[in-house]
Formats: C-alpha cells, structure tokens, sequence
C-alpha cells in the first residue's frame, strides 16, 4: 500500500458504512450505522470530517439531495464511495488480515 | 423565498415577527403573506444555501434549541453547516424528541452539537482559542 493511502480506523468504519447505506448514505443514516455496527457513539460533524478527508482524497463523492421537513428545509448531502475508496478499502482489510494471522488476544488475556 | 420543497416545522425570519404564513398562500402567491397564528407545522420553508430559519423555543415545542444553533453555527464550516444542521436537526425529531421526551432531547442535542463543533473546528484553531484564554487568564491572575 503506497504511503498516504492507509485508512485509519474510523475512515474504514465510514467507508464500510457507505457500502452498507448504498444509496442512502448521507450523515444520520451514516452515524446511525456506525453506532449500529460499533457501539461508538459518534458526532455527525467528526463523519463530515472524515467525509471530506476522504473526498479530498477522490475516496469518495458527494451530491445535494431533497431537503425534508424534519430537517427545517436543509438538503442532504450523499455520499458514495468510489473505485480508489473501496480499493483502500479492501487494502486495508488485507493488511489487518496479515496482521493478525498466526496470533490471538485469548492467549495474552489467559483463555 | 418560496422555492421551497415542502412543510416543516420551523418558519423563515421574516414570517417570524408578526405571524405565521400559509404554506399554501406563501407557495401560491410567490411570497410570504401573514394570515394568522397557526402551528408551526404548517410552514413552508424555502430551501435556500444559507437561509437562517429561526426555531420556536417555547417548552412544549419540537424544534431544537435556537439560541445554540445560533451561537455555534458559525464555528461550522461554511460549506458543510447546511448538512450537519439539517442532520442535527432530522436526528432531533426523527430520534431524539420520539424516544427521549422534549427535555431529555434538547439536553442530547446540545451535546451532540457541541462535539461535531468540536470534530470540525481544525487544530489550529483550537490551539488559537486555548492561546487566547489562557493568555487573558494570565492577564486576570496578574
């Protein structure tokens, strides 16, 4: 992996999120999964940060969407992840994989 | 001002001081016409980059707090307050005021407010601020 392209643990929870959400990732649904998924209880402006790091670097791409009432006329903003995003993506995965292989928290924690 | 997309609970400034507009006369006639007082629900709203909407902050109301919207939203980032305010505020209603109550709600919300202030601010301007207060804070202890 080419340095500068490693995903740090909360940009793989986001992308991971966007490939869930599909077509509906924008930022409740995004935090929604996240919370979901990890029990992190994130604020909705760190996944914005995260988003556009993650823009900035062509992972991922945005659009406008409707504006809701419940949301006092504001338009969501959705994001989907693109072909170098999900390729960072599975890198990373891989890495984490050879990482762990051959060893175990259990035997450190005594089980 | 009336290119809006539907009903929502909040209502334009303008509309503010005086009434509450028809969501019916305000997307008919092409502007905003006072008929009266009734629920804020039935407000349209434009849909507008920067449009400032004003919350009704009584107790028994579902909007969010305004005076914190107001407050902080500024230290947003100008081309991502819309989203995150909009997201704010959907979390609000949709999951905050149905599962928390309005008291509980608009506690959380405050929090979740303050830290997506604080997860978009960039560092320096946090070191800025700290350095701003703890040099009056020197100037006051000396």
């Amino acid at each position: 992996m080419p340095k500068g392209t490693y995903l740090g643990a909360f940009e793989q929870h986001v992308l991971t999120a966007l490939l869930r959400l599909r077509d509906n990732a924008y930022g409740v649904t995004v935090r929604r999964e996240i919370m979901e998924l990890t029990g992190r209880d994130v604020a909705v402006g760190a996944i914005y940060a995260t988003l556009d790091r993650l823009e900035a670097k062509g992972y991922v791409s945005s659009r406008l969407g409707e504006a809701t009432p419940e949301r006092g006329g504001r338009a969501k903003r959705y994001f989907i992840i693109e072909a170098p995003g999900a390729k960072a993506l599975e890198e990373s995965w891989r890495m984490s994989d050879r990482m762990r292989q051959g060893v175990a928290p259990a035997g450190v924690l005594g089980q | 001002m009336t290119t809006g997309h539907g009903r929502a609970v909040l209502q334009p400034l303008t509309a503010r001081a005086s009434g509450t507009v028809s969501a019916a006369a305000a997307t008919a006639t092409g502007k905003a016409e006072v008929v009266g007082f009734a629920p804020v629900v039935n407000v349209a709203v434009p849909v507008q980059a920067d449009l400032r909407v004003r919350y009704d902050v009584d107790s028994s109301s579902p909007a969010p707090p305004e005076n914190v919207e107001r407050l902080l939203c500024y230290l947003l980032p100008m081309d991502r307050r819309n989203e995150i305010l909009g997201d704010l505020a959907e979390d609000y209603q949709t999951n905050l005021l149905p599962k928390y109550g309005p008291r509980e709600a608009r506690r959380m919300y405050w929090s979740h407010f303050i830290r997506s202030v604080a997860a978009t601010v960039p560092p320096w301007l946090w070191a800025a601020i700290l350095g701003a207060v703890g040099w009056v804070w020197s100037k006051l202890g000396s």
